[in-house]
């Protein structure tokens, strides 16, 4: 594969990896965070 | 596509039998399984920080990310192979675990991720690549692993 087009590759597959992962992190600390609120209110 | 087949399968398999019953080497599979995870850990951030001129500037980048690649692949096929065999012991419970195909996912991103692009792009001279896409590659690979490693982590707690 030619540089550019794993130069590309390469900004498409990091800008999904920011988008997943603050996706799935905010989801798993929300979780948390409504899990403690129902054990302590 | 079900993949319950295989983990039925799993968990009647040789492995878990031996998984199941020998704690103790369930155990060393598993210190094993710690060890490649730090290691793999270890050579994402050595070779990520470089490629952020964070750590090791005296060193070319290129001769960093060859010299911990080496030491990926290996730590990553431990990984794999203990996995497994931890899997065995608890592989009904797994299949029913989100965190666990959370993690799965992460894993299977990560190894595309890794030998489909970071690995051919960092083949080329590091100086001859755009920089900021450099550091985006570095960050986003960090991010991947982390994910793996705390989403594995993870599957404890739920």
């Amino acid at each position: 594969m030619s540089k550019s087009l794993l130069e590309k590759l390469a900004l498409f597959a990091s800008g999904l990896v920011f988008v997943a992962a603050a996706w799935f992190w905010t989801a798993q600390i929300g979780d948390v965070l409504e899990t403690l609120r129902l054990a302590y209110g | 596509m079900d993949l319950l087949f295989l983990f039925e399968w799993l968990d009647t398999s040789l492995l878990a039998q031996i998984s199941k019953a020998y704690g103790g080497v369930f155990a060393v599979v598993q210190m094993f399984h710690l060890l490649a995870m730090a290691m793999l850990g270890g050579m994402v951030l050595i070779g990520d920080l470089r490629l952020l001129n964070v750590l090791l500037t005296n060193l070319p980048s290129e001769e960093v990310i060859n010299n911990t690649q080496r030491w990926f692949n290996v730590a990553l096929l431990v990984l794999v192979i203990s996995g497994i065999f931890m899997s065995s012991a608890v592989a009904m419970k797994l299949y029913y675990n989100e965190m666990f195909w959370a993690k799965m996912t992460s894993l299977g991103f990560g190894i595309v991720f890794v030998y489909l692009i970071r690995r051919p792009l960092l083949k080329f001279n590091h100086d001859s690549i755009k920089p900021w896409v450099l550091k985006l590659l570095a960050v986003a690979s960090i991010i991947v692993w982390f994910t793996v490693a705390a989403s594995g982590r993870w599957i404890g707690f739920s």
